[in-house]
């Protein structure tokens, strides 16, 4: 069954699975005083590969994924790299539920067990991603309507606490820690744009992901780039720090309106837990999809159970402390992640390229 | 514990592939080795909390490492 989501559903989803869990991390904080730089030059990194992710979609002609790809690349490469991606899906749906569930108990259940939490929104994981990416592109758009606006208002509250002299000086120790912080945002979350080509089956019409992909991205980065900013003007370069932990919860934790608006910080909390949890199944989804074309299955709904299950033991496997989570979300590379975000999709599309443009080619001699 | 999670595992699966309309062999197979996989996962967690995780391009990370000491780490 072919699922189709309309370009401004998927849109919604996009951004909100790229603003997911990103906000309670200290998001480009090796750049400090210059985050802002950094972000822009994030942004500029991040683009060109964005739009090859896109293109890499346009070049399948509204086939469906797993065909189209077998179609553009060949079959067996087709298939590694579809293995390769259903890894590195599961491992980041894994990551979110641990990062969200370290969260949960951290703020506000300290005697409740990790695991009992992770199951929580593993299994609610299993059951959106079950209802597929349709139903799930309709739900982010009710929802994400009701997130932004929550951190929006939230936006507008900070700003009672904000000190722009933060951001002073510019470049004070030079370009490395601009890079490192840049580098750092394309890790985590910017290039995790490269899990929607394996998410989605079939668009609109051709130019469908261009119209999904890079205004996805571009209002996530904006968004981001915005929130982080007035987090990092409320708490300054000191407690802006991979040590410090939720800085946006924090932050917002020390909003004061007159005494009367105060202790805002639980419903940031919840805005949270729902981006997480789309996260969570967005990955479990893309893991399900691009297992089902490694396999050679036309369906992929069977094995959304055994790798939702899975997660549960992933979530206290790969990451189990705090402390681990921030060295994860704010390391500056790291070869697996290099592998899947640039190596692989930049060699996926030139292939896909260079025989699109030899088949036209056959087709004209053909013709003549 | 470890009977529990066998259980819950057998009851998941039980469940799953009594609600298909068509169960081919090959879904069915594929299904009980990946639910069996992660069974097994479960209990080797539950075993050894410290269970080490695998790193194929560690000595990539540590090449890189060596080539910009500032850069951080995988």
């Amino acid at each position: 069954m072919r699922e189709i989501v309309p370009d401004g559903q998927g849109r919604f989803l996009a951004v909100f699975y790229l603003v997911g869990n990103s906000l309670f991390l200290a998001l480009g904080s090796r750049s400090g005083q210059d985050l802002w730089l950094a972000f822009l030059l994030a942004v500029v990194m991040a683009l060109p590969l964005v739009v090859i992710y896109a293109r890499m979609r346009v070049l399948l002609h509204r086939e469906p994924l797993g065909p189209g790809l077998e179609r553009l690349v060949g079959k067996w490469p087709a298939r590694l790299a579809a293995l390769l991606y259903t890894a590195y899906a599961w491992r980041l749906a894994g990551l979110v539920c641990s990062d969200m569930s370290n969260f949960i108990q951290a703020i506000s259940l300290p005697t409740t067990p990790e695991v009992v939490l992770a199951a929580c929104f593993a299994l609610l994981a299993l059951w959106g991603a079950k209802l597929g990416v349709e139903a799930l592109a309709r739900w982010a758009s009710v929802m994400g309507k009701i997130v932004f606006t929550v951190l929006f208002g939230t936006l507008i509250l900070l700003m009672t606490d904000t000190d722009f002299n933060q951001f002073l000086p510019i470049m004070y120790h030079g370009f490395q820690p601009v890079l490192h912080g840049a580098l750092q945002l394309l890790d985590f979350p910017f290039l995790e744009t490269v899990l929607l080509f394996w998410l989605f089956d079939c668009f609109q019409n051709k130019n469908s992901p261009y119209k999904v992909f890079i205004p996805g991205f571009l209002i996530a980065a904006l968004g981001l780039f915005i929130i982080s900013g007035a987090t990092f003007a409320v708490l300054g370069a000191e407690s802006y720090h991979p040590n410090y932990y939720f800085p946006l919860y924090s932050a917002v934790a020390r909003i004061d309106v007159a005494t009367f608006l105060t202790r805002l910080e639980a419903i940031v909390g919840m805005t949270l837990a729902t981006g997480s949890f789309l996260k969570i199944t967005v990955c479990l989804l893309a893991a399900s999809k691009a297992l089902s074309i490694a396999l050679g299955f036309a369906d992929y709904r069977f094995l959304v159970t055994p790798l939702a299950l899975g997660l549960i033991p992933a979530s206290q496997y790969f990451i189990t402390t705090m402390m681990e989570i921030e060295a994860s979300a704010t390391k500056v590379y790291s070869p697996f992640v290099v592998l899947v975000h640039v190596v692989i999709p930049v060699f996926f599309w030139l292939l896909a390229e260079v025989r699109t443009r030899m088949g036209k080619g056959a087709k004209r001699a053909g013709q003549a | 514990m470890i009977i529990l999670v066998i259980l819950g595992f057998i009851a998941a699966g039980y469940l799953e592939i009594r609600s298909w309309q068509e169960r081919p062999w090959q879904k069915v197979a594929v299904f009980l080795v990946l639910m069996g996989a992660s069974a097994l996962f479960s209990i080797l967690l539950l075993i050894n909390p410290d269970l080490p995780v695998p790193q194929p391009f560690a000595v990539i990370g540590s090449w890189l490492k060596k080539l910009w000491p500032g850069g951080g780490g995988s």
